[in-house]
């Protein structure tokens, strides 16, 4: 239990330091020293992504802020044609570009399932990736604490939760976005970024996951 | 199972983190929050509701209903209950959805940090709160009337709906400005031109289309742009089939044309000769309305060629002076003289003309901008409306008809709230120099009565009649929608101060200083409009009923609720107050709280006098009635009662109170301009570009030379300008569908932007279909797809507008960015058309008043 809980808490950190590099670039980027912690994170998840996110402190310090914050708005942000639209919808249903559609209610219904909803105060699309991993990250608080509470049936709901969300939404739009990140970022922080984020969500998708539920599985067979 | 990147998560290495990097996420950054458990299975599509709404998409202005499911739209459809377009729905309506959920609009109010402003000047956007984009507008309002110049501030309106009082006409009256300027000269002044002149009324008319056995669309295309697209694309095929007759007037085939039994191909600007033959044809064939117009004495017809007639040979009716008009004007009128000039040969003027006589007095005289927003079309504009009056179809049942619509409460007078500096400034000379000796801009009789939009830039560049300095824009893009976009881009870049107030970044927003993101006017807001149509008038209302993604607000209630609370901050608390006191629940008698409280009861109060029972009888309304707010908000629309044909028959509100074929209601007007500068009528036509309309003449339609820029040597074709079917006024461009389905345009192209040339022509020329060209007027140039194009006369050219957006989103334009490079889809035809007015109106020209020429580019 406690080496899941463990791995399962550096899930959960990776997922909202993650987050935070499509939130608005600010001072908490640095003060809060999100890229190496990070980078502390992944290095105990993924060397390939650890690797990427090596980059990403040094790019900060020397592209600076404000670089790094023009280069959000264009690339997330606009007002100036998007060049990395951060939502989920705009790769899962090309055909329309548009926000709002049948994927995004997917999502919503996945986060409605887990009790969950986008923060109120985001004055934003439900499926923009910062919301997704903020998502994932809670899910994983969630499954952690029921699993510590002996909350067998709930905890095997978030595990499921997360699988479905991890293999119906991030998997399936993370790569075409990086894609279009590092086609369009013009700062080696994004680029970094994009890197980041697209072989950690391939290792979730293609291994962790699978790993934490057998190894969920296994301590709840163990235990009960 | 081998668990090789789970078993590489070592303990050992996740121990070695930190409990500070594990624990550092507990921050309040996270994006989601505690919802509501839900099973988390989708529901059913049919579990979703329809929810009354409208569309602002044009001036139709339809009565709607929204497909609503789990908060998002799915579906548009006609409200059934409005008795002006019922169910029937437009292509148009359907892109709004598209619109609502554009991942490119603006997200949240942003600042410029760039003080330079230009086209490849990067404004340098930084987000901002709302709090901070609504307080920099009201230190700048505060900073005008400190230095003593609050008539420095204007307001530009473009798309509105039925509250738009308030932000329009009184911020700017209590701040003290006389500055509101809307886009109604650049939509449809001079059209209204000739029907006030003839029969007093400064508006969009109605036509009774079913029960009509005629129409003639003359410079409108009713099938895709202009009013009721929604109940024409419907009723007309309807109307058709019973064996009503249908004619077009137009340069270019137009969808109307396709499906008429008669097609005009007018030269462009020569719309004058041809009424004016057909007003001749039906006299001296005696086809004009015995019963409205009246007869000979003796009735033997005295209407011959080239023969003046004694005035007291006629008893007229219901109308004024159609024998001063045939002396004056019509007698030599005859369609052979009116052929080598309109182009369209006499047998077909005098065949449509004995069909329209056949259905009179059941004849819609249907007209558009395309034969009056020229430099000389106004005369155009009285001429072909006079043709409703010969006929006797006007307010005439199958005829030409006004309307009938709901008895509202306007916003309340702001006098009271005005300070002595208001007072002092609010009356000073508009911006948009309306009423200067050469723009007479008639609205409603008055010398400088109507809005001259595109003179703005004009003045604004030549601070004349003083420098305007703080503007707050909202639903406007003068910089794109008003011919001679350049000055445009001028003027705005020298503005001192900008707010603009839009769903999407656009052009104007290039030049702005804050953005303040708008509510689109479905669903994310209260909205309501009116518009009349198939006899009756209706009025739209539509509730919020999905919470705007973005942070996004609406600009004339929400943000003047923000305003007034901003600049009571800074010590000015007059708005405020006005907004407080004027606009409380009318069931509760209670003061607004907060911005969308505010939104609430000026919805409520605008519309109390329909949805109020003893209101309604009180102020004698008709039609649909309500039992209350409620019930009002849950129809979602009212309908007028049945119209009263007949009813203005010699009870005009002109001089004569007749229907003025000689207007003695123009004569006086034009003698108030006179005697405002002290010269004569004669010095007013020419110093509004009408020298030889002289004499008489100025009082009745006559055959006005069409003034066109470019000289035809250099510039040999005649360009068309008309809009694309799924435009929605130059805001549709970035949705998906408008560029997949350009091509409903006939002739047009999927996802570009095309100029239409006759075969004959590019053959002539070398130039083939496909190529890029470049189309150059005096103004300006811009390079298109040529596209060869069979329905169109040798020697014209057409272009719809729509596209060529530099600014605007991912699929609007090719490549747009905030710094440089960017590159526009197609052209822009306002970047070609010259910056011209038709001056009697203010109305700026779209048709008939440019000339352009083609080259490989």
């Amino acid at each position: 239990m406690k080496d899941f809980v463990l791995r399962e808490n550096v899930r959960h950190s990776t997922y909202y330091y993650l987050a935070r590099l499509f939130d608005l670039p600010d001072a908490f980027l640095e003060e809060e020293q999100i890229p190496t912690k990070l980078h502390q994170v992944l290095e105990a998840v993924s060397p390939e992504a650890a690797e990427h996110a090596a980059k990403l402190a040094p790019a900060l310090a020397e592209e600076g802020l404000d670089k790094i914050r023009r280069d959000h708005m264009k690339l997330f942000f606009g007002p100036s044609q998007l060049l990395a639209p951060p939502y989920g919808s705009v790769y899962l249903e090309p055909e329309k570009r548009e926000i709002m559609g049948a994927s995004t209610q997917d999502a919503q219904r996945l986060y409605a399932e887990a009790g969950l909803q986008k923060d109120e105060a985001l004055k934003d699309a439900p499926d923009h990736i910062r919301v997704e991993l903020d998502f994932m990250h809670v899910l994983i608080a969630r499954t952690v604490a029921a699993c510590e509470a002996g909350n067998w049936q709930e905890a095997e709901k978030y595990v499921n939760i997360q699988l479905m969300f991890l293999q119906n939404h991030l998997s399936r739009w993370v790569t075409p976005f990086a894609k279009v990140i590092r086609t369009g970022a013009a700062t080696q922080f994004y680029n970094a970024a994009a890197l980041v984020l697209e072989s950690f969500i391939k290792q979730e998708f293609l291994e962790d996951g699978a790993a934490m539920l057998e190894e969920f599985s296994t301590l709840r067979a163990d235990i009960t | 199972m081998k668990l090789s990147r789970r078993s590489f998560l070592k303990v050992s290495a996740a121990t070695g983190i930190g409990a500070a990097v594990l624990s550092g996420c507990a921050g309040t950054r996270v994006a989601v929050q505690d919802g509501p458990q839900a099973d988390g299975r989708p529901r059913a599509l049919a579990q979703g509701e329809w929810k009354p709404a409208g569309c602002a998409g044009c001036t139709s202005w339809c009565s709607k209903e929204a497909y609503v499911l789990d908060g998002r739209v799915l579906k548009i459809r006609g409200n059934a209950r409005s008795k002006v377009n019922g169910s029937a729905s437009c292509s148009r309506s359907h892109l709004i959805i598209q619109m609502l959920y554009d991942p490119d609009r603006m997200k949240q109010p942003m600042k410029r940090t760039n003080p330079n402003k230009g086209r490849n000047e990067d404004p340098g956007w930084e987000p901002i709160t709302w709090d901070e984009a609504v307080g920099m507008l009201a230190d700048k309002i505060v900073e005008l009337r400190e230095n003593g110049e609050p008539h420095k501030f204007a307001t530009f309106r473009g798309r509105y709906t039925n509250v738009n009082d308030i932000v329009y006409s009184r911020l700017p009256q209590v701040v003290g400005s006389p500055n509101n300027i809307s886009h109604s000269s650049i939509c449809a002044e001079a059209e209204k031109f000739g029907p006030y002149y003839t029969q007093g009324f400064w508006g969009y008319r109605d036509y009774d289309l079913e029960r009509t056995k005629f129409t003639l669309a003359w410079g409108v295309d009713p099938l895709c742009s202009f009013r009721q697209v929604s109940y024409y694309t419907s009723a007309m095929g309807r109307q058709l089939e019973r064996g009503m007759k249908m004619a077009t007037i137009d340069p270019k085939f137009s969808n109307t044309a396709a499906k008429s039994q008669e097609w005009l191909p007018v030269v462009p600007g020569e719309d004058d000769a041809l009424a004016l033959a057909m007003a001749h044809e039906i006299l001296v064939t005696g086809g004009w309305s015995k019963e409205f117009v009246g007869d000979f004495t003796d009735g033997r017809n005295r209407f011959v060629v080239g023969q003046d007639v004694p005035e007291n040979s006629f008893n007229e009716v219901h109308t004024n002076g159609v024998v001063k008009w045939w002396n004056i004007e019509l007698k030599n009128r005859t369609p052979e003289w009116a052929e080598p000039i309109s182009g369209v040969p006499a047998a077909q003027i005098r065949r449509v003309v004995a069909d329209m006589i056949e259905a009179a007095p059941y004849v819609v005289v249907m007209m558009g901008g395309g034969n009056n927003m020229q430099t000389r079309g106004a005369y155009s504009s009285i001429a072909v409306h006079a043709l409703s009056g010969l006929l006797g179809s006007n307010d005439h049942e199958g005829g030409v008809i006004l309307g009938r619509g709901a008895s509202l409460n306007s916003a309340p007078s702001a006098g009271d709230y005005q300070d002595q500096l208001a007072k002092d400034n609010v009356g000073r000379q508009k911006i948009d120099q309306r009423g200067y000796k050469n723009m007479p801009a008639l609205n409603s009789g008055r010398s400088g009565g109507g809005v001259v939009t595109n003179r703005t830039a004009d003045a604004m560049l030549a601070k004349d009649p003083y420098e305007l300095k703080v503007v707050l824009a909202y639903w406007s893009n003068f910089a794109y929608s008003a011919p001679g976009t350049q000055r445009w881009e001028e003027a705005l870049s020298q503005l001192d101060f900008l707010a603009h107030a839009v769903p999407n970044y656009s052009e104007v927003s290039h030049f702005a200083d804050v953005l303040l993101p708008s509510t689109f006017h479905l669903g994310e807001q209260m909205s309501a409009l009116s518009q009349k149509g198939n006899t009756h008038t209706h009025v739209w209302i539509g509730d919020r009923f999905i919470e705007p993604v973005f942070d996004c607000k609406n600009p004339e209630t929400e943000v003047m609720w923000m305003l007034g609370e901003a600049l009571a901050e800074r010590g000015f608390d007059n708005w405020h107050r006005y907004l407080r006191d004027n606009f409380k629940d009318p069931e509760t008698g209670r003061e607004a709280t907060n911005p969308r409280e505010f939104e609430l009861y000026v919805l409520k109060n605008r519309h109390f006098p329909l949805w109020d029972p003893s209101e309604f009888a009180s102020r004698n309304n008709h039609g649909d009635s309500f039992t209350g707010w409620e019930d009002f908000l849950a129809k979602g629309c009212w309908s007028s009662g049945d119209y009263n044909y007949k009813g203005r028959w010699s009870n005009m509100p002109t001089e004569t109170k007749k229907f003025e074929f000689y207007s003695e209601t123009l004569k006086k007007a034009l003698q108030g301009h006179a005697d405002r500068y002290n010269i004569s009528i004669d010095e007013v036509m020419r110093e509004a570009n009408y020298p030889d309309s002289t004499g008489e003449k100025a009082f009745v339609a006559h055959y006005v030379e069409s003034d066109v820029a470019g000289d035809p040597r250099q510039y040999p074709f005649y360009f068309i300008d008309s809009k694309k079917i799924l435009a929605r006024e130059g805001r549709s461009a970035n949705t998906g569908y408008f560029q997949e389905f350009s091509d409903v345009d006939q002739g047009d192209i999927k996802w570009g932007d095309c100029v239409k040339m006759n075969p004959e022509d590019a053959a002539r020329l070398g130039l083939q279909d496909g190529e890029i060209v470049r189309v150059t007027s005096p103004t300006g140039s811009i390079e298109t797809t040529l596209k060869t194009w069979i329905a169109l006369r040798p020697g014209t050219v057409h272009k719809n507008f729509g596209q060529g957006h530099w600014a605007f989103g991912r699929n609007a334009a090719e490549v747009f960015t905030t710094t440089t490079g960017q590159v526009a889809r197609g052209g822009n035809n306002n970047d070609i058309i010259q910056a011209e007015f038709e001056r009697l109106s203010g109305s700026t020209v779209y048709y008939g008043s440019t000339r352009v020429r083609v080259e490989r580019a």
